[in-house]
């Protein structure tokens, strides 16, 4: 085991090299700093301005001196607003995390207990209902099932009721401040459900397939014949067992919330990594863009380690290849 | 085909048995039609609608909710917003397939020259897949969208700016990895198989094996593939265009940019947030069981994993 973990880690160290320079020249290739194409601003200004980012100096040299600082944990300063880059994209990743986990524990949640119940109530009307409607779920684009979930349950609800407990954008009501309290949970339920949907649809999938795969098996026979109650059956030998390949999926999910909320952070004014993005890379402020990915790219790497060894930890019969 | 006279059972293709399967997927059988009914009414919108996209009907109000003239209302320039979406959808719909077909070939070839060589080509591959995934989908192609912009060999190559022919070349460039590892599995699978061997002691090419014998066994994931790729694709494109990097709504409508165009008016005028969103919903859904019922019919080992 250990010896595995070690081979994933040194192949894991060349390949955020590869990724780090692969993200150097495609945000270098497709950025034109604003800074210095504004109007206004004399050509001794740019000439002098362009020597000062070390923009005169080769494309390996500029490689170079970025992946040194960023080691070394200098993410450097924006081309727009000449400020430090890490207090902003720290608040913004925190909102995103923030947000993230919570529709992934209403996703893991919901999805689990759906695909169980699928499962032990095989071609059940329940298991007929939630396949067909997980198909829905997949079908459905997050940028379309926010505006209908603002549309339905805010400006509608409003018309109907003449309030609504959810709000469409930002985090906050203004003036208000706070971790997790009710104004905040009203700011957050409508753009986590419009990231669960599709999770809950493919976990309860997965969820359903592995618990069949492992209803199926010898040793569950041997504990029903055993005399254990039924219930203890699924819950203590099923369910556990069935979970093993669902959370290698769901570390992965997790590497993944830091880049993947753009849609959803868009749709509902949230401000996080993936509205910094748009707005920094609309900008062309590639000192602002290249940490952003820097952080996407490791959050995901991470985590793929992680789900790799937690699969290893928690079946042995994986170890042995 | 030619029946053996004097028999009474046909004897039943392979074919005609996985017709048979998708037959019972009733959801697949529906999904199918409703599909063709779209693809029709989209690329012959005369069917439907009396107007022009860009018409504008002159007896209409701006922004009107839907009536009969107009089953999906007016836009600003009291053009028929049904006559929008069909148009928009022919550039969907397009999108979708050519870069399915493209990203399947594209796949199809990688993965059985790394299954079938194996060795460095393999590794490689697989390498390069690995690095693929680490940075998200939708990113690098939001930051690819930009490149024609900056570098005009990347506008001879890629399409300019906002181009159907760019987001055409970009999503296929980074839709082919799934097929690529599914043909690379099923013909790992294969080539050690007897068959193969016949047919290699009877002096047939590599070319040969793998063009005759391997692939013909890969029709079933790849079909199923080609058709869920169309559904992604669809949405991949829509995505961009939502965030403002897709298909130009100054060259071509596509559901995707008519949608984001509308995201400011959902409070004043929903009609025109719904009708491309709905579109999309229903198109992709329909492909989705259709992909589900030919994977029943065409290929019934593979475990149902996900969706």
């Amino acid at each position: 085991m250990l010896r595995y973990v070690i081979r994933r880690l040194l192949w894991t160290i060349p390949m955020l090299l590869i990724t780090s320079i692969i993200v150097f020249v495609a945000i270098k290739a497709t950025t034109n700093p604003a800074a210095l194409r504004g109007p206004g601003i004399s050509s001794e200004d740019a000439l002098r301005y362009r020597e000062q980012l070390g923009l005169d100096k080769s494309g390996t040299e500029q490689y170079v001196i970025w992946l040194k600082n960023i080691v070394r944990g200098d993410l450097g300063i924006s081309l727009e607003t000449r400020q430090e880059v890490w207090p902003d994209l720290r608040s913004a990743m925190w909102n995103t995390v923030r947000l993230g986990l919570f529709a992934w524990l209403i996703t893991i949640t919901l999805g689990v207990t759906i695909g169980v119940i699928s499962a032990v109530r095989q071609y059940s009307w329940f298991d007929n209902t939630s396949t067909g409607l997980s198909f829905v779920g997949l079908s459905v684009p997050p940028f379309f099932f926010g505006l209908v979930l603002q549309l339905v349950l805010v400006l509608k609800f409003q018309d109907w009721f003449g309030g609504t407990p959810f709000y469409t954008s930002q985090m906050n009501s203004p003036g208000e401040s706070c971790g997790l309290c009710a104004d905040r949970l009203r700011h957050m339920v409508l753009p986590a459900l419009t990231i669960a949907v599709q999770g809950v649809a493919i976990y309860s999938r997965l969820m359903r397939a592995s618990m069949l795969d492992v209803l199926s098996s010898d040793y569950m026979r041997t504990a029903r014949a055993k005399g254990i109650s039924e219930r203890r059956v699924i819950v203590r030998h099923a369910v556990r067992n069935a979970l093993i390949p669902v959370t290698t999926f769901a570390a992965l999910d997790i590497g993944a919330i830091i880049g993947g909320l753009i849609i959803t952070e868009s749709v509902f004014q949230w401000p996080g990594m993936g509205m910094y993005f748009t707005s920094s890379f609309g900008d062309g402020d590639y000192a602002r863009v290249l940490p952003w990915m820097m952080i996407v790219v490791v959050s995901v790497v991470v985590f793929n380690l992680i789900a790799d060894i937690l699969y290893g930890v928690l079946d042995p019969r994986i170890r042995v290849e | 085909m030619a029946v053996a006279q004097g028999l009474t059972a046909k004897p039943l293709s392979p074919s005609l048995l996985a017709w048979r399967r998708f037959r019972r997927h009733r959801l697949a059988m529906v999904s199918g039609v409703v599909l063709l009914l779209i693809g029709l009414f989209v690329f012959v919108p005369s069917l439907l609608t009396n107007f022009d996209q860009n018409q504008r009907d002159t007896a209409a109000v701006r922004y009107d909710g839907p009536s009969w003239a107009h089953p999906f209302g007016t836009d600003d320039l009291k053009a028929d917003v049904l006559a929008r979406v069909l148009q928009g959808g022919q550039v969907s719909l397009k999108v979708g397939m050519a870069v399915a077909l493209i990203s399947v070939v594209i796949g199809a070839l990688i993965g059985a020259i790394a299954g079938y060589r194996g060795g460095w080509i393999d590794s490689a591959m697989m390498r390069v897949t690995d690095l693929f995934l680490a940075i998200p989908l939708l990113v690098i192609l939001i930051v690819l969208t930009r490149l024609p912009e900056r570098h005009d060999w990347a506008e001879t190559v890629l399409g300019s700016k906002g181009s159907i022919r760019l987001i055409v070349t970009l999503l296929a460039l980074f839709f082919w990895m799934q097929t690529a590892r599914i043909v690379r599995g099923v013909i790992l699978s294969l080539k050690e198989k007897e068959f193969v061997e016949a047919a290699r002691a009877l002096g047939a090419s590599d070319t040969r094996i793998l063009l005759r014998h391997l692939l013909p066994n890969c029709v079933g994931p790849i079909v199923v593939n080609l058709t869920l790729s169309i559904a992604a694709a669809i949405i991949t494109e829509s995505a961009l265009s939502f965030l403002g990097f897709g298909v130009q709504s100054a060259t071509q409508a596509t559901w995707g940019n008519l949608l984001s165009a509308a995201k400011g008016q959902l409070e004043s005028h929903p009609h025109m947030v719904l009708a491309p969103g709905i579109a999309i919903v229903l198109t992709v859904l329909c492909v989705n069981y259709l992909g589900d019922g030919l994977r029943d019919a065409l290929d019934p080992k593979q475990q149902r994993t996900r969706a």
